[in-house]
């Protein structure tokens, strides 16, 4: 790589580490509480019906990226340009949606009357400045923070101290709930997009397992987590909002030390950087092969999301109405039909080379 | 102007200047000598009409008031927790910090008026950490949050040591605000908490600076609410029989007779309950219950003593079972389903429990089998 230039190619190993930042950071935080209002306990098995999803999603996202990236991809041009236009606003919409939640939970639990604006105001600069620097930067970012994510899932799984109930979970009845608050919370899955603008460098696409040992993490720690969260908290999930921290105070460490259990705080918080991050660069990249200046374009969308969230949404409640209304269709569009399609175009236009490369 | 790849690289150290600006105009410069620590909270009054009394440390003077020595008490009104906790800020011109509150009591009024929308609030509001303990006061909380005590520590401290050090023995129900909205939440929803009584002692004070009006605390009894609020009082047998059925005991005694008539303790090692659904209108409690006698083995007069035979084992059964019951029973007559046995019969034959609706309590059979082993 060229100094002061960027690259969309990253290792496997980083590619794996991306997908598990991006896949679970914010399905901690909100989502359970939502979750559960919407079906009680059996949230957990929402959470499971949807992680599978996205599992099978990544498949098609992950043979697009070592096939050289979204934006380097020889499919029809139509094609190109709507998957690029359809995973730059998804991605826009996205960010403005996890970074009111990033804010809100820093500038309420975090700080002492803290003031949410300032919150944005120093988190904008900080992503702006990682999606200029583009996915190389970021991959790089992830792999690293990656160990340290696992140690602190690890000690807090070792000095776990619950006082929940494993039976919380009976009975597993997949109801109307269960389904209505898969379809209402479209916009908090998917979450791989933005992977698709990545290449998975060239002489490593045959390196297939940091990839699956990352999903079933994601599977693990995602399902995992929303049982641990339904055993403690049972219905009353629907109540704990920031789920994570709530989770993470029953453990043997907190008795001693206080209600906040740190490490997880900073794991949690560097995740939502790297995720807001990831997904600002997306914006940046496919606005870029549209009009150039991909930095500019960065800058300009980390600061974009930022307006948006002081000016338009405001708060966490007025994000969530939002976001679970009609938009969330468009969830459903980028994060699901627009990886499947691009693949099936890529596909098609191989096969078609293919043929003529014979005839 | 262009600017080249390095210097560009530089302007990141002013950048970072900024952020750490910013990030440290987060904080609202309030030092340590202007809190007011919160070390437990007493809520009495109505929804709409709450009189809150905090016992706090303040650091800048170490506090005077009464309730200890380092302690200051503080009360303040609002219609809602949120204005009260707002008034107590600006009635102490101290800002009020809960981190550290362990202990929240209840005065009954504000049970029976409805406790819902101010535990609601706490729980939501992330104002006191999920591991804080419930506690419910007969008449006032806030009076008993002043309470001189014979062991001269503060109330919220001697009541968070009492619930900590006896929370594996029977009688102890310690209620934390996460396991109270647990329950509250199952299908039968209700709840408990331990209900604590201060009692005046004026010849058994046991700290040298005790005064003749000190009292001692009392945690024999527990309330129990349904979603509406306040059911019913346990007495100290049904509160013993409450925690058989909700908890892991590995600690206190309990009374048998031998062969003589003399009355023995035994000690209780572990305990476990198991509550299975039989049938859709019965329950079973297996109950496993290991225990020792409290005296050594030996010998008097050619007869052993210390020895749980089987006239023993049946005895602390039976006596166990008797708790049980009479807890059930009495939960039962204020339809409380405090041992969650419409959730456990939900959780086996699912949403036909459902639709049996809040009377199927009283036409639900449970049955005790406890299994006493010794050691």
């Amino acid at each position: 790589m060229r100094r002061g230039t960027t690259s969309t190619s990253v290792y496997p190993s980083q590619l794996a580490a991306l997908a598990f930042i991006a896949s679970v950071t914010f399905k901690v935080l909100m989502l359970p509480r939502y979750f559960a209002g919407e079906c009680g306990r059996q949230f957990w098995l929402a959470a499971a019906i949807m992680i599978t999803l996205d599992i099978a999603v990544f498949a098609f996202v992950y043979k697009i990226a070592c096939a050289g990236g979204l934006c380097s991809l020889d499919i029809p041009l139509a094609v190109k340009n709507a998957a690029l236009i359809l995973a730059v606003v998804g991605s826009a919409f996205k960010a403005v949606l996890f970074c009111s939640e990033t804010v809100a939970y820093a500038a309420t639990t975090l700080f002492d009357e803290g003031l949410w604006r300032l919150v944005l105001a120093s988190l904008v600069p900080a992503l702006a400045y990682i999606a200029y620097k583009g996915f190389n930067v970021i991959a790089r970012v992830a792999q690293v923070a990656v160990w340290l994510i696992g140690a602190v899932v690890v000690l807090n799984v070792l000095l776990a101290d619950f006082n929940g109930d494993p039976d919380a979970v009976l009975p597993i009845m997949p109801d109307a709930g269960v389904i209505s608050a898969c379809d209402k919370y479209l916009f908090w899955f998917g979450d791989f997009t933005p992977l698709m603008f990545c290449s998975v460098a060239v002489d490593m696409r045959r390196k297939h397992a940091p990839v699956l040992i990352s999903l079933a993490f994601i599977a693990l720690f995602t399902i995992g987590f929303t049982i641990a969260l339904a055993c403690v908290f049972g219905g009353g999930t629907t109540y704990a909002s920031f789920a994570f921290a709530k989770l993470s105070v029953f453990n043997k460490l907190s008795k001693l030390l206080g209600a906040l259990d740190f490490p997880v705080v900073s794991a949690w918080l560097i995740m939502a950087t790297i995720k807001l991050s990831l997904l600002l660069t997306a914006v940046a990249e496919g606005t870029a092969h549209f009009v150039g200046h991909r930095g500019a374009a960065a800058v300009i969308a980390a600061v974009a999301v930022g307006l948006v969230c002081k000016l338009a949404v405001g708060n966490v409640g007025a994000a969530h109405d939002f976001f679970t209304g009609g938009v969330r269709y468009l969830a459903a569009v980028v994060e699901y039909a627009v990886p499947m399609v691009v693949y099936a175009a890529w596909e098609l236009s191989r096969r078609r080379r293919e043929r003529r490369v014979c005839a | 102007m262009k600017l080249k790849p390095s210097a560009r690289k530089w302007l990141v150290i002013p950048l970072l200047f900024v952020m750490f600006a910013l990030l440290g105009s987060l904080s609202s410069g309030i030092n340590l000598l202007d809190r007011a620590i919160v070390v437990g909270v007493a809520l009495d009054g109505a929804p709409g009409d709450l009189t809150l009394t905090a016992q706090i440390v303040v650091p800048q003077n170490g506090g005077t008031a009464s309730g200890g020595d380092e302690f200051a008490i503080f009360h303040s009104k609002g219609e809602t927790v949120a204005e009260a906790v707002e008034n107590l800020s600006l009635g102490s011109g101290l800002r009020a910090s809960f981190a550290h509150t362990d202990v929240i009591l209840f005065g009954t009024d504000l049970l029976k008026a409805g406790p819902q929308e101010p535990l609601e609030y706490i729980f939501k509001s992330d104002l006191v950490r999920d591991t804080a303990l419930l506690v419910a006061v007969p008449g006032e909380a806030g009076e008993l949050l002043k309470t001189k005590l014979t062991v001269g520590e503060s109330v919220s401290y001697h009541l968070l040591e009492m619930l900590q050090s006896n929370r594996d023995e029977a009688g102890q129900n310690p209620m934390t605000l996460q396991r109270y909205y647990f329950d509250w939440f199952t299908l039968g929803g209700a709840c408990y908490m331990p209900l604590v009584t201060a009692v005046e002692e004026k010849d058994g004070s046991i700290a040298p600076d005790a005064t003749d009006d000190a009292y001692r605390l009392e945690l024999t009894d527990t309330v129990v609410m349904t979603r509406e609020g306040y059911a019913l009082r346990l007495d100290g047998e049904e509160s013993k029989g409450l925690s058989y059925g909700t908890k892991r005991i590995n600690s206190g005694t309990i009374p048998y007779e031998d062969g003589e008539g003399r009355r023995l303790d035994a000690v209780i090692l572990d305990s476990h309950p198991d509550f299975r659904a039989v049938g859709e209108r019965e329950a079973e409690l297996e109950l496993t219950v290991m225990c020792r006698p409290a005296e050594k083995p030996h010998s008097e007069g050619g007869r052993q003593v210390g020895v749980l035979d089987e006239s023993a084992v049946e005895q602390i059964a039976a006596a166990i079972e008797d708790r049980v019951i009479a807890c059930f029973e009495a939960c039962r007559e204020k339809d409380c389903d405090v041992f969650g046995l419409r959730e456990v019969l939900y959780r086996r034959y699912g949403a036909r429990i459902r639709a049996e609706g809040d009377g199927l309590l009283h036409r639900l059979e449970l049955t005790v089998d406890v299994h006493v082993f010794t050691k």
